[in-house]
């Protein structure tokens, strides 16, 4: 398959996930939250049908001129990172049209009835969530990929790959450097550090309680966030071995007595990605399960008090409430649980979620020849 | 193990809060030194001001069942409320007996709702 191809296919392929994605979020919460919107199911089955037959008619007109730019760029000049940009336009674009339409629905809100709501009260913590078993299996990938880089750093040639295509050929090169042989271990470290905090806040999550059936949904819930927090746990050890193995790949393709080892270290990667990404897909489909399950016996999978509801932005896909002391909340739209963009702890999260691109990036370009 | 809060309750929210923290460590469900939820998360959880949360978990401190510290949290200090006089004891009970007589309920009526209820209190009391 040529390169052209390869990057139009698999570009198409992403956008047509995205464009799944944008077609789904009005309703998959049905009226309890059309374009993030608790509406009458009158409305949701009347006039708010019309409605989603234009936004999905727009969202697919919209879809097929990126996808015929995209096409149109690719012949002429086949860069990836054109590529990027074309789906980068497409998510902008399909945000855009979702949040207009959702500002059209917003008019239509009715607030929730409920006047009895529970909260849990005993103290969850990180520890609650923690095998130690796992961390020790994790600390020792992240020491062993650093290991690897101090063990060999002084038999690398004065040139060293810093990327690698999908075959894991290196096809980006720096001058040896302690920067160019650590960056994936420090990657690697950064990245843990990222997500044990990602974890730590998602045991702090709120967890509003209906006044109802409060033990099973509270049951519901609790499996729920155990298994948001699987998945960040699954990343973690998938991440963990992912950079493991990267490193060993840069050794590989740089020692001697290693270079036997590159392509299987290639297949491996490629491997781990993949299961990695099974894995993901059944977790979340797991969490689906559980809300499904919630909202079949008790009416509803998510609750808050009224007074939160008009805090929820973009069609219930950003929540800004500086009155709410939580700063995970689990998502009106979508799986698992987003930020309170109005908490004070809001700053240092992005900062610490911007570095890990940020770091890709800069080492690239100042490492890269 | 939770707590409910009711926006049409008659009691304060902060009353609630505490009286439903009574409750659950005097059935037992709430054990002595067990952590209690952080006043942040609890406040998150019933979006409520933070001052409200901290008004019932101030109020149990000065009886005697919860104890706050700073950096570890809000732990269950003890089963028993600061001993009170028998007059402070029996004040709330009349109250409540008062509502129930008023109701219209017989005597008869009456012995059998406060039976019910202290078994149902109790009923977790080792």
């Amino acid at each position: 398959m040529s390169d052209t191809l390869t990057v139009i296919l698999g570009g198409m392929f992403r956008d047509l996930a995205l464009l799944a994605v944008f077609v789904w979020l009005p309703v998959m919460n049905k009226e309890r939250a059309f374009f993030g919107v608790r509406v009458e199911p009158n409305l949701y089955r009347g006039e708010g049908r019309r409605l989603l037959h234009r936004y999905w008619l727009t969202l697919v007109g919209v879809f097929a001129f990126f996808e015929a730019l995209a096409f149109f760029l690719a012949t002429r000049s086949n860069k990836p990172l054109l590529s990027l940009l074309i789906g980068l336009g497409a998510t902008v674009a399909a945000f855009a049209i979702y949040t207009i339409y959702a500002r059209s629905v917003h008019p239509y809100a009715v607030s929730g009835v409920a006047t009895r709501f529970a909260s849990p009260i005993s103290a969850r913590s990180l520890k609650d969530y923690t095998h130690w078993w796992l961390e020790v299996v994790i600390a020792g990938l992240v020491i062993a990929a650093l290991a690897i880089g101090a063990y060999y750093y002084p038999q690398m040639p004065a040139r060293m790959p810093v990327h690698f295509n999908a075959t894991g050929a290196p096809d980006r090169w720096a001058q040896k450097s302690l920067a160019a042989a650590f960056l994936i271990p420090a990657l690697g470290v950064y990245m843990q550090m990222f997500f044990l905090i990602v974890k730590y806040d998602l045991a702090h999550a709120r967890m509003t309680l209906p006044g109802e059936h409060t033990v099973e949904f509270l049951r519901g819930k609790e499996r729920h966030l155990l298994t948001n927090i699987q998945v960040v746990d699954w990343v973690r050890i998938a991440v963990a071995l992912l950079f493991a193995m990267i490193s060993l790949l840069i050794t590989s393709t740089t020692v001697k007595e290693l270079q036997r080892l590159t392509s299987l270290l290639s297949l491996c990667i490629w491997i781990t990605v993949a299961v990695m990404f099974v894995g993901l897909f059944y977790l979340i489909w797991r969490m689906k399960r559980i809300n499904d399950d919630l909202l079949a016996r008790f009416g509803e999978s998510y609750v808050q008090r009224p007074i939160d509801e008009a805090h929820w932005r973009q069609g219930g896909l950003t929540y800004y409430n500086p009155d709410d002391p939580a700063l995970m909340v689990e998502k009106l739209v979508g799986f698992g649980y987003t930020l309170n963009l109005a908490h004070p702890g809001i700053r240092s999260r992005l900062l610490l979620l911007a570095g890990v691109p940020l770091f890709v990036a800069w080492a690239l370009v100042s490492l890269g020849r | 193990m939770y707590i409910t809060i009711d926006e049409n309750d008659v009691r304060p929210i902060y009353r609630q809060i505490a009286d439903e923290i009574k409750a659950l460590i005097a059935c037992g469900k709430l054990a002595q030194g067990e952590p209690l939820l952080s006043m942040r998360e609890l406040a998150a959880n019933l979006s409520l001001n933070l001052n409200t949360v901290a008004t019932a978990y101030r109020e149990l401190q000065a009886e005697g069942l919860v104890a706050i510290r700073h950096g570890t949290g809000a732990t269950v200090a003890s089963s028993t409320a600061h001993e009170k006089s028998d007059d402070d004891l029996r004040k709330p009970l009349r109250a409540a007996l008062t509502t129930l007589v008023l109701s219209g309920l017989a005597r008869a009526q009456i012995m059998s709702v406060v039976r019910d209820e202290l078994a149902e209190l109790t009923k977790g009391v080792r």
